[in-house]
């Protein structure tokens, strides 16, 4: 019996998916009510879903390290910096959010910003400027020089300071530069396509076999 | 069409018939399979090498995709967590968005780790889904225990046998990521692999992220990167066959049409520049 519940649920919660999916890639043909509704459902769905994993989240993080046995009195710390926030709502001491805000991303750039010169800067700097010295055949020699002109030509681009280096003969470093950042640029367009492709046909493979059940 | 030259018809072509022709592309090859080849690209290989040469017992970090991404990442989600159960190594879930739990419970429907005689709490276990991002990363790294009280069951982390031994990133061997965020993607980096370069980190980003994501490839911060595309690639290789191999003839059929759609356009706005638009 609960086998057959549950395949019933199961059956009932594809038919939503369905028709929510259908709803929501009619909008290429132009924008509808059936499109407003299953953006709507989306929008409340996700919004009533992290509620939930919130409530959940302060839950085991805050209270249960305070309540009903005191096993760590700093978690009470956080719990007041989420209270803060809704300050904001307050007519009078609205102002107090902003230290809850602030808190928050004060820690969270800090926690980013120490890593990121190691490893979005220093790493890529170390890496770039010693691709010249790798060995390799002629194409791989070729690629790297040509990675390292791109490199510099790209990054002299955007000296806007001294305009007497975009003029002149100096003037074509900028524009090779902007030669390859247009490169680049294609080569992401390119991957949006071919990510938007990737993200519809997985759907279609859930309508086709999964909804319809047609035989694979 | 009256008074309008071939290369104004060609310019503008209505939206709604390029999405029909190029629907028509991506279902034909789902229904009837072309059976294209499907050869095994380098950063496949290299995803397949690393997880082949985890020594046995290496705990592994999978911090999955969300819900959003997930018709993106089904196929080499599945693939991979194939290929780990087939391994002896150890398993940690992780959900840096909320809505990857569903995930989690649907790539679990798809693969069965009994199958592979792996034990919940023994092999693997879910530690859920923790708030902060990149916050989160780190107090993994530096007190697992500390920043997992229990795993997503609600079970108190204390009374899952797996978790007793682990401390901290340096019982980490390997993070494999599946994101469709580039904060997540480099978060890892900047929290995990700075920290200790030694452990191995695979990442597989929407194709459209990989621009974003290769300067740290080609740095050496990532062992193995790879779109969300290729998982019909890495189900050929370990031999399981799934949706990615059928997916494989659409994404091929849609692009071509895209590619047909797009040389057509750039012809005639070439054409009608060089004042070669009064072909009637």
């Amino acid at each position: 019996m609960a086998d057959i519940i549950t395949e019933i649920i199961t059956e009932i919660g594809i038919w939503i998916a369905a028709f929510l999916t259908i709803a929501i890639v009619s909008v290429v043909y132009r924008d509808n009510p059936l499109f407003k509704f299953a953006e709507h459902t989306y929008v409340g769905a996700a919004a009533g879903y992290s509620f939930a994993v919130a409530i959940g989240n302060i839950r085991g993080y805050g209270i249960e390290y305070l309540y009903p046995t005191l096993k760590d009195p700093w978690y009470i710390v956080p719990l007041i910096i989420g209270v803060l926030m809704y300050f904001r709502y307050h007519r009078t001491l609205y102002w107090l959010f902003r230290y809850g805000i602030a808190i928050v991303v004060g820690t969270s750039v800090t926690a980013a910003f120490v890593r990121s010169i190691e490893a979005d800067v220093l790493t890529q700097l170390r890496s770039t400027i010693s691709i010249l010295f790798t060995k390799g055949d002629a194409i791989t020699i070729l690629g790297n020089v040509v990675l390292v002109v791109a490199f510099i030509t790209s990054l002299y681009y955007f000296i806007f300071t001294f305009p007497s280096l975009h003029a002149g003969s100096l003037g074509y470093i900028p524009r090779i530069g902007r030669w390859f950042m247009m490169i680049a640029f294609g080569y992401s367009f390119a991957t949006t396509v071919v990510t938007r492709i990737d993200l519809f046909v997985g759907r279609l493979n859930f309508l086709l076999f999964e909804w319809l059940k047609l035989p694979a | 069409m009256a008074g309008k030259s071939i290369i104004d018809v060609l310019e503008n072509i209505p939206r709604e018939v390029i999405y029909t022709i190029v629907l028509i592309a991506m279902i034909l090859p789902l229904l009837r399979p072309l059976g294209l080849p499907v050869p095994v690209s380098e950063p496949i290989k290299k995803w397949y090498d690393a997880i082949e040469s985890l020594p046995p017992g290496s705990l592994v970090l999978i911090s999955h995709c969300n819900l959003g991404a997930y018709p993106a990442f089904d196929s080499m989600q599945v693939a991979t967590l194939h290929h780990l159960f087939s391994r002896p190594v150890k398993l940690v879930f992780f959900s840096i968005d909320a809505t990857g739990l569903v995930v989690y419970d649907t790539l679990l429907s798809k693969v069965d780790p009994k199958a592979y005689g792996k034990v919940y709490g023994v092999d693997y276990f879910h530690i859920g889904y923790i708030p902060g991002g990149e916050t989160a990363m780190k107090a993994l790294a530096e007190d697992f225990k500390a920043a997992v009280p229990s795993d997503y069951k609600g079970t108190p982390i204390d009374q899952i046998p797996m978790a007793k031994d682990i401390k901290d990133i340096r019982d980490f061997t390997m993070i494999i990521c599946f994101t469709s965020a580039g904060e997540t993607s480099i978060g890892w980096i900047r929290q995990w692999i700075v920290v200790r370069p030694e452990i191995k980190y695979l990442c597989c980003v929407l194709d459209m992220m990989l621009p974003t994501m290769r300067p740290y490839y080609e740095a050496g911060q990532v062992a193995a990167l790879t779109g969300s595309a290729p998982g019909g690639e890495y189900e050929f290789l370990i031999g399981k066959p799934g949706s990615g191999i059928k997916k494989a003839d659409a994404f091929t059929g849609a692009q071509l049409i895209l590619l047909v759609f797009i040389i057509i356009g750039n012809i005639a706005s070439i054409a009608k520049r060089m004042g070669k638009g009064g072909v009637r």
